[in-house]
C-alpha cells in the first residue's frame, strides 16, 4: 500500500509550505518561521521579519496552528520538556506547557487534520520506548498515548487522511545521560506507517545499515517519501533514503558525494518532484529527484533548514543566513543575514501577512 | 558577475531576539564560488583526526574503573547507614535521630555525586541515577506517595521517579522551608514509612551497583574493546560536565535566559549541600584526569603529555585547578546566593564550560575519539 496514493498526495500535501491563511494571497507576503538562538544563547522563535518570542529552552520545529491565525506551536528540541504557543506577529510567548513527568519531547509534532489535536513524538523515560501522544491542541493535555513502534522517534508526517509516517531514529537516550547515545552498537532505526485511527502498525521499513538513523521526512508531489539520515557509524554512507513503489532504499549517491555530505542531513523539504537536503557537517546543500538521483549541490556553510517557497527553495544557516535558491540547479538568488543562529527547520506560510 | 558578499554581524548583537531586519547581501548571482565555506567543522559526525598514537586507551579506562570501585563502596556503606538511621529515626522520633539521618543523607549524597561523575558500566546499565536521583523531585508527588505507602512493602510502580530517591528523602528530612518542623511531621506514620522505604531502596540499589561493579572492575580489554570503552567513558565525562553546569545549577550554565533562578532550581537546596555536591563531582573529575593509576601508573594527563600533547595536558591541569579554586570561593549556600545573584556563579559556570569544551574538542581530537553529542549539535 505505501505511496500508491500518489495522485491524492500530490493534490493534498504541501507539507512545509502552509497555505491555510492565503485568503487573499495577492495582498499578503509569505511568512517564514524558525526557532533559533542569539549570541547570548537566548532561545527564541518566530517570524523572521518580526520580533521573536523568547523561549524557555531550545526549540526545534514550529507548526502553524491551522485554527488560530498568527499562532504557532514550538516543540522543544530533544530531550525537551515544553511545548510553547507563540504569537509570531507580535513575537510573544502565549502559552508554556511543561511536559508530564517521565516523558520527553524530541522536537517534532503534527496537528490533526481538523487542527483540534496535536500529535507529539515523545520518549518514555522509564523504558526508552517511543510514543505518539495525542494532545488537546488548546491546553496540550494528554488525550491518548500510543506507541511509535520504535525507539527515538523524530519527525512525524501525514501521508494521507489516516496514515502517519514516523521516523524512528533508533537511538536510545535517557534523561540521566542527556543527549548521550546509549545504544550505538545496537541501534534499530525504522520508518513506520501507522494508522492514526487506532495507532496500529501498518508497515515497517528498515535500511541495511542499522547505524543510519532515520530522522526527517518529506514527500514529493509524485508521492515519494524521502527520509534524511544521520550516520552514527564510521562508514561512508548515503544520507537520503526514499520509499517509492513500496521499496525503501538509499538514493543513488556517488562515493564522492557520500564523502562530501559527511554523514549528516539536518532536514528535508520537497517541491514538485524534488527534495532539498542540507548537510551542515559537510557544509553542503543537496537537491535530489524523487527517483533518488542527485540533481545539484551547492557548498553553503553550516546549512540546516530547508523549505520551498513560490516554486523555489529556501535554506537556513546556523550563521543566520537565509538563502534563496532556484529549484533544479540550486542557483543562489539572494542571501539574507539575521542576528540569529537558526535551528534545523524552516516553516513557510504562504501569503500570510 | 557580481561578487557575493556576506554581511557582517557587527550590529546584530544589539538587536538579538528583537526586531529583525535582514541584510540583503546579494543580488542574483551566477557563481557561488565565493560562498564556499571556510568555517571549521566542530560537529561530531565523522570528524577524522590523527589520534595520539601512544595513549593506551585500555590502560586509561582500567585506571578509571579501578578508581571508581572505592567510590561505589563508600556509596554502598553510606547508604546502608542512611537506611539504618532512618529506620531508627522512625522507631524513636527524636531530634538526635533526625540529625543523624540528615548527616547520613549528606554523606550518601556526597558519595553518590562522586560516583555519578563517571556514570560508566553498571551505573549506566542499571540506570542508578534514574533509580536514586531523579531531579528535581516533585513535592506534590512525594506527598501523594506518602499517602499511598504501605508498611514494609516495596514502593509501588505507580509512584513516579520524581517522588523517589535521594531528592525525595531530602524533602522529607528537611522540608521546603521549615526544617525544624519536620520531626513533628514525621510523627505521621505513613510519612515515616515512606522515608524508610526510600532509604531502603537507595541502599538496595547501591548494594546492587557495588556487586555489579566488583565484577565489572575485573574486566580486561584488548585494544579495540579498550578503545570503545574509553570512547564511551569520555563521552560520559562530557555528559557529566554538561549536567554540572546545566541541571545542577538552575540551568544557569546552559542559557542566559531572562528567568531569575529560584532557590529550588539548585541541586540539594533544601539541605544546603549544593556546594558539597559540586565539590564531590569536581573531585572525581580531577581524579579522572590527574590521578595516577594502580602501582603508580601514569595518570591521563601524564599519558597525554607523553604522547606529544604536553600543552593540552598542562591546559587540563590548569583548568581543573582554577575550577577548584573558584568553587572554593563560592558561598557555602550556593542555592541561596545564586538565586539572589546568579551572576556570582558565572565565573564557575564559565570554567566548567571551558573544561567541557576542552574535553569535547581538544581531548577528543587528540585521542581520536568521537563525541556523540554536543549541545551545539543539530538534531
Amino acid at each position: 500500500m505505501p505511496l500508491s496514493r500518489r495522485h491524492f498526495l500530490a493534490a493534498s500535501l504541501t507539507l512545509t509550505t502552509w497555505s491555510l491563511y492565503a485568503a487573499n494571497p495577492a495582498k499578503r507576503s509569505p511568512v517564514i518561521l524558525s526557532a533559533g538562538w542569539d549570541e547570548e544563547e537566548t532561545w527564541c522563535a518566530g517570524n523572521l521579519s518580526r520580533p521573536s518570542a523568547k523561549l524557555p529552552g531550545r526549540g526545534h520545529v514550529l507548526i502553524p496552528d491551522p485554527n488560530r491565525f498568527g499562532e504557532a506551536i514550538v516543540v522543544a528540541r530533544r530531550p525537551g520538556y515544553y511545548l510553547a504557543r507563540i504569537d509570531w506577529r507580535r513575537g510573544r510567548l502565549l502559552q508554556h506547557f511543561e511536559l508530564e513527568d517521565e516523558r520527553n519531547l524530541v522536537g517534532h509534532a503534527v496537528f490533526s487534520h481538523d487542527g483540534k489535536q496535536l500529535i507529539t513524538a515523545e520518549t518514555d523515560e522509564r523504558n526508552g520506548v517511543g510514543r505518539l501522544v495525542v494532545r488537546d491542541a488548546r491546553n496540550f493535555k494528554r488525550l491518548e498515548d500510543r506507541p511509535s513502534h520504535g525507539v527515538g522517534p523524530h519527525e512525524i508526517l501525514w501521508l494521507d487522511r489516516h496514515t502517519l509516517a514516523v521516523a524512528n531514529g533508533g537511538i536510545l537516550t535517557l534523561p540521566e545521560t542527556g543527549r548521550y547515545k546509549r545504544n550505538i552498537g545496537r541501534m534499530n532505526p525504522s520508518l513506520v506507517l501507522i494508522d492514526s485511527r487506532d495507532g496500529g502498525l501498518l508497515k515497517e521499513y528498515r535500511l541495511p545499515d542499522n547505524k543510519l538513523s532515520i530522522r526527517h521526512l518529506d514527500v514529493t508531489a509524485d508521492g515519494t517519501l524521502g527520509a534524511a539520515l544521520q550516520n552514527e557509524g564510521s562508514n561512508l554512507s548515503p544520507v537520503l533514503a526514499i520509499l517509492r513503489d513500496g521499496q525503501f532504499g538509499y538514493a543513488d549517491t556517488p562515493p564522492d558525494l557520500c564523502q562530501a555530505m559527511q554523514g549528516y542531513a539536518a532536514s528535508l523539504a520537497a517541491l514538485g518532484d524534488r527534495f532539498l537536503m542540507p548537510c551542515p557537517t559537510g557544509n553542503l546543500l543537496t537537491e535530489w529527484s524523487s527517483t533518488g538521483q542527485p540533481t545539484a549541490q551547492l557548498p553553503l556553510p553550516r546549512v540546516f533548514g530547508a523549505a520551498s517557497l513560490d516554486g523555489n527553495w529556501l535554506a537556513s544557516g546556523e550563521g543566520g543566513e537565509i538563502w534563496h535558491l532556484q529549484s533544479g540547479n540550486l542557483k543562489l538568488q539572494m542571501v539574507e543575514r539575521y542576528p540569529h543562529h537558526w535551528d534545523n527547520h524552516l516553516t513557510v506560510i504562504s501569503g500570510a501577512q | 558577475m557580481k561578487h557575493l558578499t556576506l554581511a557582517l554581524t557587527t550590529s546584530f548583537l544589539a538587536t538579538a531576539c528583537a526586531t529583525q531586519s535582514p541584510r540583503i547581501a546579494a543580488e542574483p548571482t551566477t557563481s557561488v564560488a565565493q560562498t564556499v565555506p571556510t568555517v571549521a567543522t566542530t560537529s561530531s559526525a565523522l570528524v577524522t583526526t590523527t589520534p595520539v598514537s601512544s595513549l593506551d586507551a585500555a590502560a586509561t579506562v582500567m585506571n578509571w574503573q579501578t578508581q571508581q570501585l572505592p567510590r561505589i563502596q563508600t556509596l554502598a556503606d553510606n547508604s546502608a547507614k542512611l537506611r539504618d538511621s532512618v529506620a531508627t529515626l522512625c522507631q524513636r522520633l527524636k531530634a538526635d535521630q533526625l540529625e543523624q539521618a540528615r548527616k547520613d543523607w549528606k554523606s550518601t549524597y556526597a558519595a553518590w555525586r562522586t560516583v555519578e561523575a563517571l556514570p560508566m558500566g553498571p551505573t549506566l546499565t542499571r540506570r542508578t541515577a534514574w533509580q536514586i536521583d531523579v531531579w528535581p523531585s516533585r513535592s506534590p508527588k512525594v506527598e501523594e506517595a506518602v499517602r499511598l505507602v504501605e508498611k514494609d512493602a516495596p514502593i509501588a510502580d505507580s509512584v513516579g521517579a520524581a517522588a523517589q530517591g535521594l531528592p525525595a528523602l531530602e524533602y522529607l528530612l528537611w522540608g521546603d522551608d521549615r526544617a525544624k518542623a519536620q520531626l513533628g511531621r514525621l510523627h505521621f506514620r505513613q510519612r515515616c514509612q515512606y522515608s524508610v522505604a526510600l532509604a531502603r531502596e537507595v541502599a538496595t540499589e547501591s548494594a546492587g551497583l557495588l556487586a555489579d561493579w566488583q565484577t565489572f572492575e575485573r574486566q580486561q580489554y584488548d585494544t579495540e574493546t579498550g578503545r570503545q570503552a574509553f570512547e564511551e567513558a569520555v563521552n560520559l565525562i562530557a555528559s557529566s560536565l554538561q549536567n554540572l553546569r546545566d541541571k545542577k545549577l538552575a540551568r544557569l550554565g546552559s542559557s542566559k535566559i531572562i528567568k531569575q533562578a529560584a532557590r529550588q532550581d539548585f541541586d540539594a537546596w533544601r539541605s544546603h549541600q549544593t556546594k558539597a555536591g559540586l565539590t564531590a563531582t569536581l573531585g572525581t573529575l580531577e581524579s579522572i584526569f590527574l590521578a595516577p593509576g594502580p602501582n603508580n601508573s601514569p595518570s591521563f594527563v601524564d599519558r597525554l603529555a607523553a604522547a606529544d600533547k604536553p600543552l593540552l595536558a598542562q591546559h587540563l591541569r590548569d583548568e581543573i585547578r582554577i575550577a577548584r579554586e573558584v568553587l572554593a570561593k563560592l558561598p557555602e549556600d550556593i542555592a541561596q546566593a545564586g538565586s539572589r545573584n546568579p551572576i556570582a556563579l558565572k565565573p564557575f559556570l564559565d570554567l566548567i564550560k571551558r573544561l567541557q569544551s576542552l574535553v569535547e574538542l581538544q581531548v577528543a581530537d587528540a585521542v581520536g575519539i568521537t563525541i556523540g553529542f554536543k549541545d551545539s549539535d543539530g538534531d
